[in-house]
């Protein structure tokens, strides 16, 4: 009897520490409203194109306890360019460039997070253009605000691609440069 | 940026490739059969567009991922092999005709392999089972029965005008493709419409179009052109900026070239016939053209003039 009562005690402690662990994990959607993906890029080497993807959806699960087991994740609909220009932006689509119709997902998942100084350091797989590359990026940010029931992290981050590094023609480089800068500024939300 | 030189360097090398491979079969190669004819078209048209294709500096990759390097990697050296095979076996022979229909039945679903149409409820735009099954059967109809339509006129009179009226309607293909945005996918199509061009010419002036190599050369080179003209406008269509109507028009096009047959229409003479069909074969990529610049100067034209003020 005693020795069941013991195993039942440490059955008990076991998910009691499996539950803590889960709680531990923070999980954030990505709030649309309060957050941005844009991009610019080098024309003619004398100025920039600035554009922005308007749907975007990710995932953010925020460790507090251990933030190495922190997971992000970004889904970016490369349909969803729009650089304030409507023929540009129906070109850009087109196979010389993001060819949405091939490659609808710009997307981004991450590997290992490590705990920097006013952020994280993610390192995950980028794949754009049906190309799949690791990358690192600094994101900082990551404390919680609680807005009328509703608790608010942000995160912002920027990173430097090279397009033809994700398999976009070089022919099609032309006038914009192969350098693109990518600006992440989102906000994740739980209840 | 598309760069005119290397398009007219691309086009020029294509068609002086197919010349030199025909005069060099017309003077090398005893035999005047039917399949020795083939061997030597489609010799001299692969030959022609590699040759292009080099020109143009084009970047295939493997495995391929889009469309147009689907086409370009698997689609146009099959198609180069089954007509090869059919020169062999009887161009008009049962096991030709079924080679083909492989062929064609494999066209559509290669092309669109891995893009948003057959990625099933998951992305926007994609297409239902139903859909999928409805769009491959159309796919595989329009592209068998354009070449075998492409292939019996080649029986008929002036065959070497229907290689010609193939190349027209492929480089217009290319045209319009690069209109609507789609550089590389239109410029794809230089090559093969020179190597068409060039090779009609060349088989005029040298092997008697009438003889049986002369045929032979035709078919071969029209069995490879219509596979390609389907092809690049499907891409065109799916992945390209080329509309519906747009692309049907270009499609049908070569075959108004049938109207020359009919007994009403029909002319006497060889160059009365060739002069006919492309006329009639003219009109509509005409008008399909100039629709297509009037939108390229609507739409994207101002992107051009900003940079060329700029630069």
């Amino acid at each position: 009897m005693r020795r069941f009562f013991f195993a039942g005690v440490m059955s008990f402690a076991a998910v009691m520490s499996i539950c803590g662990a889960a709680q531990a994990a923070d999980d954030y959607s990505y709030d649309l409203v309060h957050s941005s993906v844009s991009f610019k890029a080098r024309h003619l080497d004398i100025s920039w194109i600035h554009g922005r993807f308007n749907e975007v959806d990710g995932k953010f699960s925020i460790d507090r306890q251990d933030p190495t087991k922190s997971t992000f994740a970004l889904t970016i609909k490369a349909d969803s360019v729009d650089t304030a220009n409507a023929a540009r932006d129906e070109h850009l689509r087109q196979p010389d460039y993001f060819d949405t119709k091939q490659f609808p997902t710009i997307e981004f998942k991450s590997t290992s997070v490590k705990v920097i100084e006013g952020g994280y350091e993610v390192t995950g797989d980028f794949k754009m253009h049906g190309t799949t590359k690791p990358i690192r990026i600094t994101l900082m940010g990551g404390r919680e605000i609680d807005t009328n029931g509703v608790k608010r992290i942000g995160l912002s981050t920027e990173l430097k691609l090279k397009r033809s590094d994700y398999g976009f023609d070089k022919s099609g480089i032309g006038a914009i440069g192969d350098e693109a800068i990518i600006i992440i500024d989102c906000e994740g939300m739980r209840k | 940026m598309p760069d005119p030189a290397v398009y007219a360097w691309a086009l020029t090398l294509s068609a002086f490739v197919s010349a030199v491979v025909l005069v060099v079969a017309k003077l090398t190669i005893r035999s005047r059969s039917q399949a020795a004819g083939v061997t030597v078209g489609v010799v001299a048209v692969t030959a022609s567009m590699l040759a292009g294709y080099w020109a143009m500096k084009v970047n295939l990759s493997w495995p391929p991922v889009t469309g147009l390097s689907r086409f370009l990697t698997i689609l146009l050296p099959a198609t180069i092999v089954v007509e090869l095979a059919a020169g062999f076996v009887g161009i008009q022979s049962k096991t030709a005709w079924r080679l083909r229909a492989a062929m064609c039945s494999i066209l559509s679903p290669i092309i669109l392999q891995g893009s948003v149409y057959l990625n099933g409820a998951a992305t926007d735009g994609a297409w239902t089972a139903s859909t999928i099954t409805v769009a491959f059967a159309i796919g595989f109809g329009l592209s068998l029965a354009g070449l075998l339509s492409m292939q019996r006129l080649t029986e008929r009179s002036v065959p070497t005008s229907v290689s010609f009226s193939l190349a027209m309607a492929i480089f217009s293909a290319g045209i319009a493709t690069m209109l609507g945005g789609y550089i590389n996918g239109g410029a794809a199509a230089f090559p093969i419409a020179a190597a068409l061009a060039a090779s009609a010419i060349i088989v005029t002036i040298l092997s008697g179009e009438l003889s049986s190599s002369g045929r032979g050369i035709v078919h071969g080179t029209v069995g490879i052109g219509s596979v390609s003209l389907f092809c690049l406008l499907c891409i065109a269509r799916f992945f390209g900026n080329v509309s519906s109507v747009s692309a049907l028009m270009i499609l049908l096009a070569p075959h108004l070239c049938w109207l020359s047959e009919h007994p009403k229409f029909k002319p006497q003479t060889r160059w009365k016939i060739t002069l006919f069909r492309l006329v009639g074969v003219a009109i509509p990529l005409g008008v399909v053209l100039l629709f297509a610049a009037i939108e390229f100067n609507l739409k994207m034209a101002p992107l051009l003039v900003v940079s060329w003020r700029e630069s």
